[in-house]
């Protein structure tokens, strides 16, 4: 099912519900796919897939607030607007606190909806562009030696050669031959430009 | 006859010598006449012997002849028979004594002897004579003939027979007439020896007593004994007889004779035993009866008294016999009007004497009642000369009367007075008959006089509609049983109704046939209307506390009803901008809207539900079938579930019997159960918030809906105000859902009670009467 096309999921046990959203939302361009339940939508879902999640707070069995909870844990920061119904407001100032996108009331202005859709998919797209750029940059990681591994860490900690050479317990000239490499394989303009890579890679690594 | 006092003195006693004198003293002496004639029979002496017997003095009679004491037939012969005696010498009485008769001076004749002497004088020959009046002797032998003339008439009479012989040998044995008559024999038939005759004749079973009597009797040599045995005669017939017998022995020879009657007991035993028969029924006749039996002469004193009122006075018979009746017998106060009574009724002014009832005083001073039945007893001239009175001891038959006069007035003003209206109808007629009887108590309840209602059937006093209904009831008494209870509708005189208790019974006659209809109807008017105005408090409340719910609700309720409100505003939005792009086509669009349309119902179901809960409403009890109601109600509980993360199960008995209930009412009373349970499964782990709702037929009579959850219970500290008015654990709770629930569930003859749950949780049970299927 992975795509790169950017959809719509949207996840709501009313099937009326589900069905009105898809269509709204298809009436906008957006693509659209609609699941039943959070176990529906985590047993079709794809890493790779890219988009935002519309997703009914309150449902039976696993909840929308535990859906969001879950994604979090596998690594999977697609944007999610919450719809509400009425006296629910105290989850989704909580969702929100998690990282949600934001949360509609229903009923709803498609406006509203609209809005909050291309809100969600402009941060995908930005998250999709950061994500390959990310992806590009452990890629070059990855082609780096321990050895170099080890300098580039300390390198970005802003550690002179000297120093490095001394804790490393190996030539100055060595550490040189090493960093230099790091720069060509990571492909960095200068020490920040390897930083700011470094950075992005240890971002998400550990989010 | 002369005395012995005064005897006369013969005239010749002076003139003779001493010998003479001694002759002359033992003629004075003797006892008989000696009198002397000379040969032509003239009375030369006549001594006072003579003169006792004859009547005769001495000196009147000597010189007349002695033919004179002879009575008239013999006088003429005698001077020729002297003449005879003295020319031939034939002499017919002379020395031995002759039977002859005599004659007095007074004529009377009698018998005598007579013994003559012939005494030959110097001059002539003289013949004395002496005469002996034995009529004593000759009476005494008559009377002993008469005797034994009487006893051989008396033995045949009373079946006596003798018998005589010698003992114990057997010879020369005599049986009497009667004997051979008593043991069936001919007379001509040769008599037997006792030991013979019994062995002859002897009944076998008695034979061989008898026979060891005789055989102990045959040592005796003087003595006797009495003997009663059956003998079997000759034709076969069995006789019952009883011998006495005396054993004799002559001194002199030695010769031992037996002596003995029988008697013939046959026809005594059998009148005995008739008698005894009759006198034994008559007696047990009177004791059965406990008849007393009293005579009295003409002043009241008592001759005759039978041993049922000696008993029953106290007295011993003779204590009572000449006693003054009315004095011994009667309390003072009412043996005076009795006596007077009594005195009338000899008087023959008082008629009504057969008859009289009263007291008596017995020995100990006790008072006992009895009836009299007076008979005059009358002389055979027809005279009153006493009554005979049978009395009859009925103390305890007219205290029982009195018992049941006093209860049958008692309950006669018990039906005039009670309280509750009373009436009596006839079976025959049900609904349409007019009332035999009613009491003041309906009267004033129905506002009728009595006179009024009298005319009037039950028809008349019940409202048109309830007609139906009224029938049925009697209808049911008169198939069913013998009461039958139910709440009615009268129709009061001035048009209102009267609510009233009916409890009918039928009165039905020996065979089964129903007779009378006894209606007890209470005015229960005031507990109905305050009954209503309760269940109206109770609806008003009850509607509050619906509201209440709901409220409690409003987030589930707001869920319910922005999902189909969602779902129209985004189909509708998204329709107009596919539109507005030219990119729908109108059969998509006719599609769309119809999902719309179904949301707009949805919603509008959501909505109707609600109302229909809300809204306020008369009670209106019906049948109704519980999982139905629950049914109706199921929509708000699940959502309330949802709302709550609630897992909800059903668990419903198929073909519950059917309830009579306010259908909102109970379905109140089981959301407010539901929303408890929901609210109190919200301190556990949604994964563990179970609620089920289970229905359940107890029985044929009991239906049970409980409500069970998976929270954690109620504590023991709060189950006592469980069920109190504003008691509750919510902090926006008014607390009257749980106090109200119990009350509407009560005032459907059910209960409601709190169980906690097997691990934990609660359990909530309803259970209500089953009601009859309503043809």
């Amino acid at each position: 099912m992975a795509s790169s096309e950017a959809t719509v999921f949207i996840v709501d046990d009313d099937e009326a519900v589900r069905d009105s959203l898809g269509l709204l939302l298809r009436s906008v361009g957006y693509r659209a796919r609609c699941y039943a339940s959070a176990k529906d939508f985590l047993k079709a879902f794809d890493a790779r897939d890219y988009g935002c999640l519309v997703l009914d707070i309150r449902m039976p069995g696993m909840t929308g607030l535990e859906l969001q909870k879950h994604l979090a844990e596998i690594g999977c920061n697609i944007p999610i607007v919450f719809i509400t119904g009425h006296g629910d407001i105290p989850m989704a100032v909580e969702a929100v606190r998690q990282g949600a996108v934001d949360f509609l009331q229903k009923p709803f202005q498609d406006q509203e909806l609209v809005d909050r859709i291309n809100d969600a998919m402009k941060l995908a797209a930005e998250q999709r562009e950061g994500e390959l750029e990310r992806l590009e940059i452990l890629d070059r990681i990855e082609s780096l030696t321990a050895r170099e591994k080890q300098v580039m860490g300390q390198v970005v900690l802003g550690k002179a050669n000297k120093v490095i050479a001394g804790d490393l317990g190996v030539s100055q000239r060595t550490v040189e031959i090493h960093r230099a490499r790091v720069m060509e394989k990571m492909q960095a303009n200068s020490l920040a430009h390897l930083v700011r890579m470094v950075m992005v890679a240890e971002n998400h690594a550990g989010a | 006859m002369n005395s012995r006092e005064t005897p006369s003195v013969s005239p010749t006693r002076k003139d003779i010598p001493r010998a003479e004198y001694r002759l002359s003293a033992l003629l004075d002496a003797t006892p008989d006449a000696v009198v002397l004639i000379n040969g032509e029979g003239i009375i030369e002496s006549f001594n006072p012997g003579a003169e006792r017997v004859f009547g005769y003095s001495a000196a009147e009679i000597i010189g007349k002849n002695v033919a004179l004491l002879m009575p008239t037939p013999f006088r003429a012969g005698h001077d020729g028979y002297i003449q005879r005696y003295q020319q031939t010498g034939e002499a017919r009485f002379m020395l031995a004594p002759r039977e002859v008769e005599a004659c007095r001076k007074d004529g009377t004749v009698f018998p005598a002897e007579v013994s003559v002497g012939r005494v030959d004088g110097e001059r002539m020959t003289s013949f004395i004579g002496i005469v002996r009046d034995i009529s004593a002797r000759i009476e005494a032998e008559a009377r002993l003939h008469q005797v034994e003339a009487s006893l051989l008439t008396a033995q045949a009479l009373a079946h006596v027979g003798s018998f005589e012989g010698n003992w114990p040998e057997s010879s020369s044995n005599f049986w009497s007439d009667e004997f051979f008559r008593i043991v069936g024999l001919d007379p001509d038939t040769q008599a037997l020896s006792p030991a013979e005759f019994v062995r002859r004749f002897a009944h076998p079973q008695d034979r061989e007593r008898v026979e060891a009597r005789l055989a102990e009797d045959a040592k005796k040599t003087s003595g006797g004994g009495e003997l009663e045995y059956r003998i079997v005669r000759p034709d076969g017939t069995v006789r019952h007889i009883q011998t006495i017998y005396q054993i004799v022995t002559n001194p002199l020879s030695g010769e031992r004779r037996i002596q003995g009657t029988i008697l013939d007991q046959t026809f005594r035993r059998h009148a005995e035993e008739a008698l005894r028969r009759e006198r034994d029924r008559a007696q047990r006749y009177l004791d059965l009866v406990n008849v007393m039996v009293i005579a009295m002469d003409r002043s009241a004193r008592i001759t005759l008294v039978n041993r049922k009122a000696c008993e029953l006075f106290g007295y011993p018979e003779h204590e009572l016999l000449g006693k003054d009746f009315f004095a011994a017998c009667q309390p003072p106060g009412f043996a005076g009007r009795s006596r007077i009574l009594f005195e009338e009724a000899l008087a023959g002014r008082e008629e009504s004497f057969s008859l009289i009832e009263g007291p008596i005083t017995t020995q100990e001073g006790h008072h006992r009642r009895v009836f009299w039945r007076n008979q005059f007893l009358r002389d055979e001239s027809g005279q009153i000369n006493g009554v005979l009175s049978a009395g009859e001891d009925v103390t305890e038959q007219r205290e029982t009367e009195a018992q049941l006069r006093q209860a049958e007035e008692e309950l006669r003003l018990i039906f005039r007075r009670a309280p509750v209206g009373m009436a009596t109808l006839s079976a025959a007629h049900e609904i349409d008959g007019r009332y035999l009887s009613v009491n003041q108590a309906l009267c004033n309840m129905l506002g009728y006089t009595e006179g009024e209602l009298l005319s009037r059937s039950v028809r008349d006093v019940t409202p048109a509609e309830d007609i139906g209904e009224t029938q049925r009831h009697f209808q049911l008494l008169l198939t069913g049983g013998d009461t039958v209870k139910y709440d009615k509708r009268f129709l009061h005189k001035d048009g209102s109704i009267v609510h009233a208790l009916v409890n009918l019974s039928l009165i039905s006659d020996n065979d089964g046939k129903p007779l009378l209809v006894v209606s007890q109807i209470l005015d229960r008017t005031d507990v109905v209307l305050a009954e209503m105005e309760a269940r109206k408090q109770r609806e008003r409340l009850a509607h509050v506390a619906r509201l209440g719910t709901l409220g409690e609700m409003a987030a589930g309720i707001a869920h319910e009803l922005n999902q189909p409100l969602a779902a129209i505003a985004n189909y509708t939005q998204a329709c107009q901008r596919l539109l507005a792009a030219g990119d729908m086509e109108p059969e998509e669009l006719g599609q769309v809207l119809g999902r719309v349309t179904a949301q707009a119902r949805r919603a509008g179901d959501v909505i109707h539900r609600l109302r229909a809960f809300v809204r306020r409403h008369t009670p209106d009890r019906r049948h109704r079938d519980a999982n139905e109601l629950i049914q109706e109600i199921l929509p708000l509980v699940e959502m309330d579930c949802r709302a709550h993360e609630v897992d909800l199960r059903l668990e419903f008995q198929a073909d519950l019997p059917k309830v009579q209930v306010d259908g909102i009412q109970l379905q109140q009373v089981l959301l407010n159960l539901t929303r408890n349970a929901v609210e109190a499964m919200n301190a556990v782990e949604p994964e563990t918030r179970r609620l089920v709702i289970r229905t359940a037929a107890l029985s044929e009579d009991e239906v049970e809906l409980a409500v069970v959850d998976s929270g954690p219970g109620v504590p023991d500290s709060l189950l006592e105000q469980l069920f109190e008015p504003f008691f509750t654990t919510k902090p926006e709770g008014m607390g009257l859902g749980l106090s109200l629930s119990r009350s509407i569930i009560e005032a459907h003859g059910g209960t409601l009670r709190y169980d906690s749950g097997p691990e934990k949780g609660s359990i909530f049970r309803i259970r209500l009467p089953t009601a009859p299927e309503e043809e």
